[in-house]
């Protein structure tokens, strides 16, 4: 039951219908990470029975060491590790031809209103490392025209909907709502992809201007979709969010949802001062993401690196031991806590202040 | 010696090649699925209507009870799949 696919999942269309082809092969990559589930809980078992973990805990490195070692003679792991890399090689690709199976019905409900409103920094601000091909998505996050569609409408429906535990876009409601002020007059989501965070700050805050900032035009251009579908208007730039080109002090909260981990150290330090210069004083900053290894029990940690290594994650390792505290306080935040909102620390958020002036 | 007939050619010599092999069988498996859901959603029409046209079988978006059990078929497939490739050696 749990695998069958009835209810449309929250923010998503109901109208969006594949042929026989698309719909079972997007299935068939659903079943496989629940046919994989036995086999994983027995690899489970073996490094949760082993004291080594358990000794390595809190040095990823030894730990990760520790459970090769463990396991060296035990195929379950390569053949999961195979399994999950080709089932992401193979997503995109299988969601674009999905699409284009039923394109003619798909295509006018993926369609921007308005493109030539979403501001563009140009192809020179791109960063080389937004380069690397996230996820296995092939051709990245704009290798098609109606990327945002494919990624929200049918890779999320299909796939990390029903594989990821707790509900996902709950989550994200959850920790808009974990701003520390009940009323927001200008909002920005840095990395805001299609806007399923964006949204939920949307309904937290209903008076307030929004604006999303991603280096994706396929997914600006379906986020400017939903908001219509939703009755809204948000401002949305194309830029790094490291360098957004946004007006300094122009902003009461500056947020961002699963942005962090998709960047190397040092672009994470340039966002922090990036929503340090956006923020007026006094205003919010709300980063929620990826949990820290150290929070994580051995195996789940271990876990994370695993997979992260296997599924096209280059930054997560340094996302999940990056003291972020430290990070702010540098940013000149003051008023900094975290706080986890989740089973085994995720989604994991930190929460910090610009100073009012004269008070830094 | 190069240049002269090969009796006991071996092709997949490299590691790389296991997984390469790998990719096929899930090519497969996949193919196979869909034929399997395809088939299923022919009965289902047939059961209900004693006819069908191809239009049919493609605009058939499985539900309730019979979603449920392509589910479940999907899965006890891919456990079995996955559960005989760890067999050898495995604990
Ligand atoms: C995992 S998605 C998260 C999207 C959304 N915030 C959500 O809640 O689902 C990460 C997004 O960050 C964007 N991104 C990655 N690096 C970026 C950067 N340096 N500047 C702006 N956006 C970036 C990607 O294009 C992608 O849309």
């Amino acid at each position: 039951m749990s695998t069958a696919q009835p209810t449309v999942p929250d923010g998503m269309r109901a109208d969006v219908e594949l042929a026989q082809r698309g719909r079972s092969e997007m299935q068939f990559l659903q079943a496989m990470r629940a046919g994989l589930r036995p086999l994983q809980a027995r690899l489970r078992e073996r490094l949760e029975k082993e004291a080594a973990l358990e000794e390595a805990a809190g040095d990823i490195a030894r730990l990760r060491e520790a459970a090769d070692e463990v396991l060296a003679e035990d195929p379950r792991l390569g053949i999961a590790g195979a399994a999950l890399r080709w089932n992401r090689a193979v997503l995109t690709p299988r969601a674009v031809d999905a699409f284009e199976e039923r394109a003619d019905e798909l295509a006018p409900k993926a369609a921007p209103p308005a493109p030539e409103k979403i501001a563009d920094r140009g192809e020179e601000a791109v960063p080389r490392y937004w380069r690397y091909e996230f996820h296995g998505t092939a051709g990245g996050w704009d290798g098609h025209e109606h990327m945002g569609f494919i990624h929200h409408e049918l890779v999320y429906r299909y796939l990390l909907v029903p594989s990821f535990p707790g509900d996902i876009f709950g989550q994200r409601t959850r920790v808009a709502e974990l701003a520390p002020r009940d009323t927001y007059t200008d909002i920005c989501d840095l990395g805001c992809g299609t806007g399923q965070f964006t949204l939920k700050l949307a309904q937290a805050y209903p008076e307030a201007r929004v604006t999303g900032v991603d280096l994706s035009l396929a997914e600006l251009r379906y986020a400017q979709r939903r908001a219509a579908e939703a009755g809204t208007e948000w401002d949305l730039v194309r830029a790094p969010a490291e360098d957004t080109g946004l007006d300094g002090e122009s902003f009461d909260l500056v947020a961002s949802f699963i942005l962090l981990h998709e960047m190397p150290p040092h672009a994470i330090r340039k966002v922090f001062a990036e929503a340090f210069r956006l923020l007026r004083p006094g205003g919010d900053l709300v980063f929620s993401d990826v949990a820290p290894y150290r929070l994580r029990s051995p195996y789940q940690a271990w876990y994370d690196d695993w997979d992260a290594e296997n599924g096209h994650e280059p930054w997560w390792r340094t996302a999940a031991t990056i003291d972020l505290v430290e990070v702010a306080r540098t940013a000149g935040f003051t008023d900094i806590r975290q706080e986890a909102l989740g089973q085994q620390s995720y989604p994991w958020v930190t929460v910090a202040r610009k100073p009012m002036e004269g008070l830094a | 010696m190069p240049g002269f007939a090969n009796d006991d050619a071996v092709h997949l010599d490299r590691p790389e090649h296991l997984d390469a092999l790998f990719g096929i069988t899930m090519e497969l498996a996949s193919e196979l699925w869909v034929m399997r859901d395809r088939l299923a959603v022919i009965e289902q029409l047939l059961d209900e209507r004693g006819t069908l046209t191809r239009d049919d079988i493609e605009r058939t978006q499985p539900q309730g009870e019979n979603a449920e059990r392509l589910a479940r078929e999907r899965e006890r497939f891919l456990t079995r799949v996955f559960e005989s490739a760890a067999r050898p050696g495995g604990k």
